[in-house]
């Protein structure tokens, strides 16, 4: 595997391990939470499957070839855990060997505040599902602390659109919900 | 007044009901597909709509890549003794079958599609030739001789040789007559009307009875009259020795 061309594929690829080995682990921690022996597993999942179609691959577009492979790792782990979640056994909730040594529930605001906030939040609900879809996509993703150019990469479009969907809905919500909409960049 | 955390709950609570609606996350050929803006329009609103369901997985796409590497000398760089550890358990998971990844499967299936079908070509080729050879190499009969008399040699007459409509091929026997001073010989066959070289032999050498014979398929001639060429080489002259005309009728039907 070491001679000829596959020596020189073999030097490559070391090269890029172990530039790029640490960076890729806390990639996978930083941007998706995992366990770093888990981010540590994905890594070298990434990097053999790297390994195995290098030889496509060559020159200026092999790191970005393996970025697509690396992402591509984790897109697979993290959605064959929804999978498993969605197939997993679901237990009542109500079932009195979980409920038994259960720790008593949190002190509850009172009923009124309860009705109050549940008021405000169908509000919000209304006013975010009447939104354009494309409005809609942009603000849900915004709500969840993507920035304007993941929101853009996301929905395969231009920043400029994006901020322009992101004011025009804003404005719409402003209209609907009055002093109420104190959108959260607008906290302060 | 509404806090960040309303606003959040209720983009949670819109995205649960989405998920429910939408069914199954993209796969990742289907995110991949998308994101290179391979999808037709309503393939491509389907995934952005199952995908936007799930932001961990839109994550995956946005988060930006580490794009430099460590340096040697940095505390992220492996050593070349740390390396070898890594590439050891690396090798052990080599001995598993791994899974292919999307890009680089798109692009291996492209390839194993391309030489899957190079390589029936090749088999058919391969077979057509094994048969065209076997063919060549089995006894045929020729079901006419035509001997060539060079033009102006016809005993007078001036008509040129003319093929009859039998058989698959015809034999040429192109007799040469007190021209053997030659070191080597070339035939040439040249259709008459458009005064083009249709076949040219590499040099050949004169048989003893200082003749050459052409076996030629009838599927090689259309109608018309053509001129065998016989030139002579010496050293790097070449000059026409003789010409024999060949009159190929329009078949009957």
């Amino acid at each position: 595997m070491r001679n000829g061309n596959g020596g020189d594929r073999h030097e490559r690829f070391k090269t890029l391990y172990q530039k790029y080995y640490w960076r890729v682990v806390r990639f996978y921690v930083r941007a998706f939470r995992f366990a770093e022996e888990d981010a540590e597993e994905l890594a070298q999942e990434a990097f053999l499957r790297f390994y195995e179609a290098m030889d496509e691959y060559r020159g200026d577009a092999e790191w970005g070839f393996f970025e697509s492979v690396a992402r591509n790792v984790a897109y697979n782990r993290i959605r064959s855990r929804k999978t498993q979640k969605r197939n997993a056994k679901t237990v009542d909730i109500d079932d009195p060997e979980l409920t038994a040594n259960e720790p008593p529930a949190p002190e509850q605001p009172d009923y009124a505040e309860r009705q109050e906030a549940a008021l405000r939040r169908k509000r919000l609900y209304d006013a975010i599902s009447s939104l354009p879809n494309g409005q809609r996509e942009c603000v849900l993703l915004w709500l969840d602390d993507f920035k304007y150019d993941e929101i853009a990469r996301a929905l395969r479009t231009t920043m400029d659109a994006v901020k322009s969907r992101l004011r025009d809905a804003k404005r719409q919500l402003r209209a609907k919900l009055g002093d109420e909409a104190a959108l959260p960049e607008d906290e302060g | 007044m509404n806090t960040k955390a309303d606003w959040q709950a209720v983009g949670r609570q819109l995205r649960e009901e989405d998920r429910r609606g939408a069914g199954e996350p993209p796969t990742a050929d289907e995110v991949l597909a998308y994101t290179r803006g391979e999808l037709p329009p309503e393939e491509e609103a389907s995934v952005r709509e199952r995908l936007l369901c799930h932001p961990d997985l839109v994550r995956t796409l946005t988060e930006p890549f580490p794009a430099e590497g460590a340096k040697r000398g940095d505390p992220d760089y492996l050593t070349d003794a740390e390396y070898e550890f890594h590439w050891a358990a690396m090798q052990k998971k080599m001995q598993k079958p791994v899974q292919p990844v999307s890009q680089p499967g798109r692009v291996l299936h492209f390839w194993r599609f391309a030489a899957a079908v190079a390589a029936a070509i090749s088999v058919v080729l391969g077979a057509s030739l094994w048969q065209a050879n076997q063919r060549l190499a089995e006894p045929r009969v020729v079901a006419e001789q035509q001997v060539l008399f060079p033009d102006g040699r016809r005993g007078g007459g001036l008509e040129a040789a003319t093929l009859s409509a039998h058989g698959e091929s015809v034999l040429l026997v192109v007799p040469l007559i007190g021209q053997n001073e030659y070191q080597q010989y070339r035939l040439e066959l040249v259709d008459a009307a458009s005064r083009s070289t249709v076949w040219k032999s590499e040099p050949l050498a004169l048989r003893d009875d200082e003749t050459f014979t052409l076996l030629v398929s009838r599927r090689f001639f259309r109608p018309g009259t053509y001129e065998v060429v016989v030139s002579g080489i010496t050293g790097a002259t070449e000059e026409r020795v003789a010409t024999y005309s060949l009159r190929v009728p329009t078949p009957h039907r």
